[in-house]
């Protein structure tokens, strides 16, 4: 009985430990990443634009004749189906941080890093946001899903994360 | 004679069935709904949109691109994938499947969970028959389809499980069951036995990692790109097209 209360105890703690602060050594200088604060911008800046290469494919939403091939964490790409025999890549939606969308009509509704957003569709040269549900998602704000380390810690005092830089850190309390 | 009249008969019976089952597949396609293919972590069914968020699945009324959150349904860390039927959304977790039903106001209520070992795994359904694919890589080395009877959402009951060399995406239309099997390729599948499926198709000449099939067009992202088949006739299923990233 106890063997089995303690494992899962153990298990979490250490899942606990590892995902969230660490204890760290004296005076530990290790490179990581730290918080760029200011005015949400670039990173919120949604485009459509001409056809860009594709680079990590991933999630698939169609549409007939429209389908649209998730860019990671960049955005999405617009191919028009018409022809199936013959599909045409048309354009591509810049949506910073982007992995998620589903489609109703004419709109688009789509993560953009942590916020919710809904955009109209009007053509190959035309989109627009309609709404934005600000932190929609829990997460670290802008942090790349693959970035494994440490960071100095966010202080909201300082404003909104709209980035992340490489920096040395001292004694970092954060990690990922 | 007699013959004859049963013959009509029968097929009169098939054309039924066969109309009920188009009725329910375009009121699952919610006509100006896009179709998500099997990985998706957003759905939507009719006004509300569902998405996951960590270990939750929430949803939103949505009207012409108006958001309302209106709930939030807690499943547990680890969930990947939703897959809506109907009133239901299934729910891929890295330890099961999980069942959840969509109330009035569009809100969900968790029905069962179904769990196995650890792995990765979307889930497709018709209602009736669930169809997971397990693949290696998510704490576990198994590689397979499992097949689970969902008649009773609250009971889920496995039927059987088929060897598979390492099953990502997957899709159902009619009869056909479509696998995306990584580098063996595209497997399609007669389900109509789900005790015995009946492999029709094996295209392994390219790596398949998620389907959409729709109408009669199957949509398959490949390792480079996607390719795309005619499947209305299940007798001659055939690649119509290619696409490759460049």
């Amino acid at each position: 009985m106890l063997k089995k209360l303690l494992l899962p105890f153990l298990s979490l703690t250490l899942v606990l430990s590892s995902c969230f602060t660490d204890e760290v050594e004296e005076n530990l200088v290790i490179s990581g990443l730290r918080p760029v604060y200011g005015q949400p911008g670039t990173l919120k800046k949604i485009s459509i634009q001409d056809p860009v290469p594709f680079e990590i494919p991933g999630r698939i939403v169609y549409l007939h004749p429209l389908l649209f091939i998730n860019e990671l964490n960049k955005g999405f790409h617009i191919i028009d189906n018409s022809i199936p025999a013959n599909p045409k890549q048309i354009a591509f939606v810049s949506i910073p941080f982007n992995k998620d969308i589903a489609v109703k009509g004419s709109i688009i509704y789509a993560n953009n890093d942590l916020d919710l957003v809904s955009l109209k569709y009007f053509s190959k040269d035309s989109i627009q946001l309609i709404s934005r549900i600000n932190n929609a998602f829990d997460g670290i704000p802008f942090m790349p899903d693959d970035y494994s380390g440490y960071f100095e810690c966010m202080d909201p005092s300082k404003g909104d994360v709209i980035g992340w830089e490489n920096a040395t850190l001292t004694n970092p309390k954060c990690r990922k | 004679m007699k013959f004859n009249h049963t013959f009509k008969f029968r097929n009169f019976v098939v054309f039924f069935i066969l109309s009920l089952h188009l009725i329910s597949c375009s009121k699952d396609s919610g006509g100006d709904v896009a179709i998500g293919g099997s990985l998706n972590k957003f759905t939507i069914i009719g006004n509300n949109l569902y998405v996951i968020n960590n270990a939750k699945v929430e949803t939103y009324d949505i009207d012409n691109g108006k958001m309302h959150y209106i709930g939030s349904t807690t499943i547990e860390p680890g969930i990947e994938t939703l897959f809506p039927f109907d009133t239901l959304i299934l729910v891929g977790a890295q330890n099961g499947m999980h069942i959840c039903k969509k109330n009035q106001d569009g809100t969900l209520t968790l029905m069962s969970r179904y769990t196995h070992i650890q792995s990765c795994d979307p889930v497709v359904t018709d209602g009736s028959i669930a169809y997971v694919t397990l693949s290696s890589g998510c704490g576990n080395e198994s590689n397979q389809l499992e097949v689970l009877n969902i008649t009773d959402p609250y009971n889920p009951q496995r039927i059987k499980s088929y060897a598979m060399n390492h099953p990502k995406g997957l899709g159902i239309d009619g009869k056909l069951l479509f696998i995306c099997d990584s580098d063996d390729g595209l497997k399609i599948f007669d389900r109509t036995v789900p005790e015995k499926l009946v492999q029709l198709y094996h295209f392994d000449y390219f790596t398949a990692i998620d389907v959409i099939p729709f109408n009669g067009l199957l949509l398959v992202m490949t390792g480079n790109g996607f390719r795309e088949f005619n499947y209305s006739d299940a007798e001659n299923i055939h690649e119509l097209s290619e696409f490759t990233f460049k």
